[in-house]
Formats: C-alpha cells, structure tokens, sequence
C-alpha cells in the first residue's frame, strides 16, 4: 500500500510539473504578444500614450490612433477598445489596468452611443470573447489583472494549469499566435469590406435590443461618473464621442439620450452621427460599425470641428485642456 | 457523478483512502462504508430516485429471504412472481410505458380508431436496467436454489448498488459478486496499479476517443439529408467508434475503480471489433448483458436445442429482447433483429463457436483471411449501428439506401464536418494499440512487461494530457449507456 501510494505520488507530481511546464512554456511564448485585436491587452502597458481611445467595437473599429496623431499633433495615440464589450465597467477596468503600467495621457476619447451599459447582462457566464482573454485567466499576475478579472474566470480556470487554455480552445493560437500585424499595435482594427447585404440584410435591426432603456440612465450615469472621478484624479481630460450608425437603426430619441447624460455630468460631447454619413449605406459594413469609407468621411468632421481641434491641440490653439 | 467529471476525480480516491484505511476492522465496516459512498454517487445524479432503489432493493432482499425459508412451492412461487413482477412493473413504467402507450394509439390510428396516448412523461432513473437485472438475476438464482439468500442486508445493498456498477454495468451475479464482498479484502499492488491502468484507458476511450467521433457522428446524423452516401458511411463508422469507446470506456473505469478496491467484476468487453464473426463479436460485446440473456431467457427457453422453428425462434426471440432492453423504440428493436439476421446462418450450420480464441494469437498481423473476416463483421455491424443511432426507423431506411446509392462513390468531404487530422491520428494509435494489446484484459494491461519505466510514465502522461486536454475542451459528455 505504502509503495503505491508513494509511487503514485512521485507520478502525479511529474505529470503536473510536466503540465505546468507546458504551460509555462506557452505563457512565455505569448508574453507581450497579441493575437488579434481583440486580446490586445499588451497594448495597455508600457505605452505612456498622449491620447487614449476606449470603448467598444464602435472604438476599436472606428478611431484611428494614426489620424489622431497627424490631424490634431498627438505625440502618441493608442486604441484600447474591446471588441463585443460596450460595458462602461469594462472601460474602467481597462483604465485602471492602463493606469497601473503607463503615465496618464493627456486626453482619454471614449465612445458614447446608445449601446453603452453599467455592468454586463451576462457578467457570470458566457461573455463575449471571453476566449480571447482566456490566455491571460490562469494564475492573473499584476499584469492586467483588473480587466482579465472582469471576465469572472472560475477557480479552476485560474489556478488549473493549460486549464483555460484547452476549456477554450486556444492552444495553437498561443503557440503560434504573433503579432505580426500593425494595426493591432495600436489596437485599431481597420475594415475595408463594404456590407455584404445578402448574408447581413438591412432589414436585419436586433442592433436595436441592445441600445439603453431610459431606467438605465442613473446606473449608465454613475459608471460614467465613475471614469470620470478617475480622469480627473490623474490629470486626464474626458472626451465624448458618438460616432454613426447606419440608418436602419437610428433613432433620434435613443441618439439624443447620450448627448443628454455627457450634458448632465459636464462632459464633452461631439455627436458625429451626421445624415450624411449615416444614410449612405456604402460608409458601414454592417448596421453599427463603418468602413475605411464612413471612416474617412468622419475624421474629415473631426479635422472641421474646431472645439475638438482646441480641445485636442491647445498648445497650437493657446488653451490649457483642462 | 459522472466517471470523467472532476467530482469522480476527487470521490475516488477519496473513497480509495478511507476504503482501505479501515482495513484493518471486519469487511463488514468496510461494506458499509462502500454502501453509504455507493448511494453518495447515485444521490448526486438524483437523491429522490435513491428511494427507488433502495426499495428495489429491499424487494428483492425480503422476497428472497423468503423463497428460501419456506419448502412450499406454492410460496416460494408467489414471492418469486412478486417481486419478478414488481421489478418488470417498475422498469415498465419509467421506461417503456411511454412507448407501448404510443405504439398503441399508432396501431390503432392505422385501423380507424382515433385516441390520444397517454404518456407519463416522467424521467427515466439512471441505472434502473441495470440494477433491475442484479435484482432479476438474484430472485432466479434463489429460487432455482443455485445460491442461497443472503442474510446480511448491507452486503446484499452493496451487490446492487456497488458505485463502479451501479449506473451502467457491468451486469453482475451474485454468485460471483456476492462471496468477494463478503470476504476479507487486502491491497493488491498488482491489481491497484492494474486498477488505474484501466480506468486510465477506459478515460481516453470515452474523452479522447468516443467524444471526439461523437461530434462528427451527431454532424451527420442529425444532418442527414443534406449527406451522400460516402459521407453517411463515414458517419456511421464514427458512430461504431464512438459507441464502443463510450461503452467500454465506461466498463473500463468501472472494472478499474473497482479493481482499486480489490474487487474483480466480470468483464464486459473483450476487443469487439476484432471478431471474425458475428457470434464471436457478441461474445465480445457487452459480455454481462449477452451472457445474463443466455442464462436466464435463452437457455430456459430451450436454446439450441430442439426443432428448427425452436432455434430461430429463441434466437430471435433474445436479440429483441436485448433490442428492447437497450431503450423504448422501434430502432433497438430493428437492431435486435438485423443481429438475430446476422446470427442465425451461423447457428444454423453450427458454425456459431469456431472462433473462441483470439485473433491472430501469438502473432503480429492477423492473416489475409482473418482480415476480410473481421472487415466483414465490422461492416456488418457498422450497418446494424445505424438504426441503433437514428432518431426513427425511417430516418434509418433513408441512409441506408442512400449509401447503396451511387452517391457512395462520391469523394467525401471531409471539410464539411471540419475533421480534425488530430482526431485521425489518435483513432489511428487507438486501433495499434487496441491490436497489440488485445490477449489482455485491456489494451493496455501488458504495457507493463514491455517498457521500462521512463518510457511507461512517459507513455501514460501522454494519454493523461490528451484526456486532459479534450476533457476540459468540452465539458463532461454523458455516457450513451446512462439512459439505458
């Protein structure tokens, strides 16, 4: 009995030193890389950015750090917005995970539409990309640990080695996962594609289900605030950005509800969802993201407004941002 | 409980320390500890049919103590009908009395009568075929005076409800469980590390094996209209797969942990898929299941002795009974039957038991003949899954004339179900070793002899990353035997 208890012991520790080395071995092999966009929690440290774009897809699809750079002298402007999370408690995790490892920017840009909540409906269970995130769930070190904590990984997830990264299927990206891509540098992802109309109608409107319900408001208000204290803390002046969505799902009232909650808390807000972006169906590539096409068109609005401009270049401008 | 859930990982060995930890005290204490962790695992599926069994069990107890303290035949029938027809009421009701209601109402909707069935809707208990076979096999041996009642309640609990065979099997007898839990156990090196050997090839034919067919299986079955015949052949070949390493995976586990616990259960698989004929693979096949219809409906019925008509008939006779003890539905049925097809030429011309031994003993490869031999049988009962997968008989007749179509020819797109070159290549290592270790009890039950250390250790950590690895990938399958 002695000897096969002993015996399988000394067994079980090889196997598990032999599968946390695996693990290992693969937590070294994707250190400061990022696969795609959406995990692109490398870009959060160590960048020390003069501007800082967040929020959801409609951020990370639509803000280009580049144009930011050329069109308003931005030293350093960085994309940081997450893909499938409109959640503003996302967005300050994210700040505070960027704010552990970077000097405060200058200014933050963040986009504000109807999309955006406090919390996530489905904050426990299956979260949007949560996979893509998987990489970083097991034994969370300093690094990033605020926002990969958001997605709830369970204990086991946490703490069993190579766990997360079979649950969820991720093993041969992180073993052959890089980060060859430019765009994804700067978390900005750009679409050339226009709307394939046949796969995706645009009659198709469940866009809609997911824009705010006027009993949200006080909560949306307080997550706002929030990012807001957190802004003014460290120096960091707060921009609103409501950037278009295609016609088939606008709605004047649900468009204006935003303008009205950055109006409440004081904040700067540019409403960019001008008919003439928004009507034309050649500016998306599906209901609420745009194209390299609807892009262009938007930043040449940006470059027009001057209260952005002054905001954005008060040195050139002679006025202090704050 | 599941065998390949993290709970089975930590009640095993669990249960393992404490089993043997109170070695040392009579076998009774050790019985009913093993009693009270065998109704732990059956309670965490559901503890409200934990009552069913435990009256089940009682039944067969009492009414056994009875047939055997009395001399009146007249007695001794009444308990024995009782508690027969008691234990066949029960097993009626949770799993066939839906079935017979709706076959009913069809048959006489056919004939102009319109009624609505009525149907109970209830959850089929886990386990409950098996247990009610334990309980069956006991009555019959009683009252045939081949063993005699056991007195002691908690060791005759333990026969029946015996965790590691409580839920799918094997099917046991008590003249061969019943003396081991009686006597004193001790720890056997040999056995435990046997034990574990087991239940590790026994997790890497359900996690790595049956599950990964499984999900090309289920692509195609369930799509099965929009398939050729080609893909539809494959489909059925995963499904083959997919049930033996699901099955006997689960036996494995199950021989395995009760291995670990000194316990040695009748083995319910012997390489299946490697018989030459039809007889030999249902001698191979669900070994517990086969020889408990033999014993207790197929040789009291006559066997194969006596006329013509008496052959065909008992042999038809046990396979559609064993169709229907696999579930409610006219697909087992059709199964049962096909088998009963494939056997009867072979009885017949007594020709039935001409491969007793195994394949290619002593050998590497197996010889040009016993290779069309064993590819036949292994089509042949690639055929006979297909109606024991589809959904209804017509699904069934649909693929089967499709892949006796031209469509057959047609090269099938792999693409299609996305299959995996990882999967193949482990189906592959899968059938080698199955091959190299078919004279033992398990595949790899020699392995032992024929490595030395590092290349053992380093051969089961391979096996334990690859469960690993799809276990937590797709999280917990049910086995395919649990609803029967």
């Amino acid at each position: 009995m002695k000897k096969f208890i002993l015996k399988l012991i000394t067994y079980a520790i090889c196997t598990i030193l032999l599968i946390y080395s695996i693990q290992m071995a693969l937590s070294f092999k994707i250190k400061n890389k990022s696969t795609n966009g959406l995990d692109n929690l490398v870009t959060t440290s160590n960048i020390n950015a003069e501007l800082l774009l967040m929020g959801s897809s409609r951020c990370w699809a639509h803000f280009d750090p580049h144009f930011f750079e050329s069109a308003f002298n931005i030293k350093k402007a960085v994309n940081i917005g997450v893909d499938g999370h409109s959640e503003l408690s996302m967005t300050y995790v994210r700040l505070l995970d960027y704010l552990s490892y970077n000097k405060p920017p200058k200014f933050i840009i963040i986009n504000v539409d109807p999309f955006i909540s406090a919390n996530s409906i489905d904050q426990y269970s299956r979260m949007v990309n949560k996979n893509k995130y998987a990489r970083y769930a097991f034994y969370i070190n300093n690094r990033q640990w605020k926002t990969v904590d958001y997605f709830k990984f369970n204990f086991y997830e946490k703490y069993i080695p190579l766990y997360s990264i079979f649950k969820y299927q991720i093993f041969s990206d992180c073993l052959f996962g890089n980060n060859s891509s430019p765009y994804f540098q700067y978390g900005y992802e750009k679409h050339d594609n226009k709307w394939d109309t046949i796969q995706n109608p645009t009659s198709n409107t469940t866009a809609k289900k997911y824009f705010l319900k006027p009993k949200n408001i006080p909560e949306i208000k307080t997550s706002l605030q929030k990012i807001q204290t957190l802004c003014i803390t460290h120096g960091v002046k707060l921009i609103c950005i409501q950037t278009p969505v295609y016609k088939s799902i606008y709605n004047e009232y649900e468009f204006n509800l935003t303008k009205e909650i950055c109006k409440d808390l004081n904040l700067d807000f540019f409403d960019l969802n001008v008919p003439y972006i928004r009507n034309d169906i050649s500016n998306f590539y599906n209901s609420n993201h745009m194209n390299i096409n609807g892009i262009l068109k938007m930043n040449a609005i940006m470059l027009k407004n001057d209260t952005l401009k002054n905001i954005l270049s008060p040195i050139k401008n002679g006025l202090n941002p704050l | 409980m599941l065998f390949n859930s993290i709970s089975f990982v930590i009640f095993l060995p669990l249960v393992f320390i404490c089993y043997w930890s109170l070695n040392k005290k009579s076998p009774k204490v050790q019985n009913l500890f093993l009693l009270i962790a065998s109704y732990y695992f059956y309670a965490c599926w559901d503890y409200r049919f934990l009552f069913l069994l435990i009256f089940s069990t009682s039944l067969d107890y009492f009414t056994a103590l009875k047939i055997s303290n009395t001399q009146n035949k007249n007695q001794r029938k009444f308990w024995f009908w009782t508690s027969i027809s008691i234990n066949l009421c029960f097993l009626g009701i949770f799993k066939y009395f839906d079935f017979f209601s709706t076959s009913f109402t069809e048959a006489a909707s056919h004939w102009g009568f319109q009624t609505n069935p009525y149907t109970l809707n209830i959850i089929l208990p886990v386990g409950i075929s098996f247990y009610t076979f334990h309980g069956i096999s006991y009555i019959i041996d009683i009252y045939k005076d081949r063993i005699s009642a056991e007195k002691n309640i908690i060791d005759y609990s333990l026969f029946v409800s015996f965790f590691p065979l409580l839920v799918a099997g094997p099917i046991e007898r008590a003249t061969h469980l019943l003396p081991q839990i009686k006597q004193k156990r001790t720890f056997d090196y040999v056995k435990a590390v046997d034990g574990l050997k087991q239940i590790l090839w026994g997790l890497f034919k359900k996690i790595v094996i049956a599950d990964n067919c499984a999900e090309y299986a289920n692509i195609i079955f369930n799509n099965s209209e929009n398939y050729p015949g080609s893909m539809l052949f494959i489909g059925a070949i995963f499904f083959t797969i997919q049930i033996y390493g699901d099955f006997s995976g689960y036996s494995d586990i199950a021989l395995g942990s009760a291995r670990l616990l000194g316990i040695e259960l009748l083995r319910n698989f012997s390489f299946p898929y490697f018989s030459r004929d039809i007889a030999e693979f249902w001698r191979r096949w669900h070994i517990s299941l086969s020889s408990w219809f033999r014993d207790y409906i197929y040789i009291p019925l006559g066997g194969n002795k006596g006329s013509l008509w008496k052959k065909i008939r008992n042999t038809f006779v046990i396979f559609i009974i064993s169709g229907l003890w696999h579930g409610a539905n006219w697909t087992f049925i059709v199964w049962g039957i096909l088998n009963a097809i494939y056997f009867l030429p072979l009885l017949l011309s007594n020709t039935n038991r001409i491969h007793l031994d195994v394949v290619a003993q002593g050998k590497i490869l197996p010889s040009f003949i016993e290779i069309l031999k064993m590819l036949t049988t292994f089509i042949l009962t690639v055929f006979a899954w297909i109606f024991f997968r589809s959904e209804n008989i017509k699904q069934a007749f649909e693929i089967i004339t499709e892949i006796f179509s031209p469509s057959l020819f047609q090269y099938p797109s792999m693409s299609a179900i996305e299959l995996s070159y990882t999967v193949l290549i482990l189906l592959f290592f899968f059938f080698i070793t199955e091959w190299i270790g078919r004279e033992g009890q398990f595949a790899i039950q020699q392995i032992n002899l024929k490595f030395n250390c590092f290349f053992r250790w380093s051969f089961y950590s391979i096996l334990i990353i690859f469960i690993y690895y799809y276990a937590f990938m797709d999280n917990n399958k049910q086995f395919i035997y649990f609803q029967f």
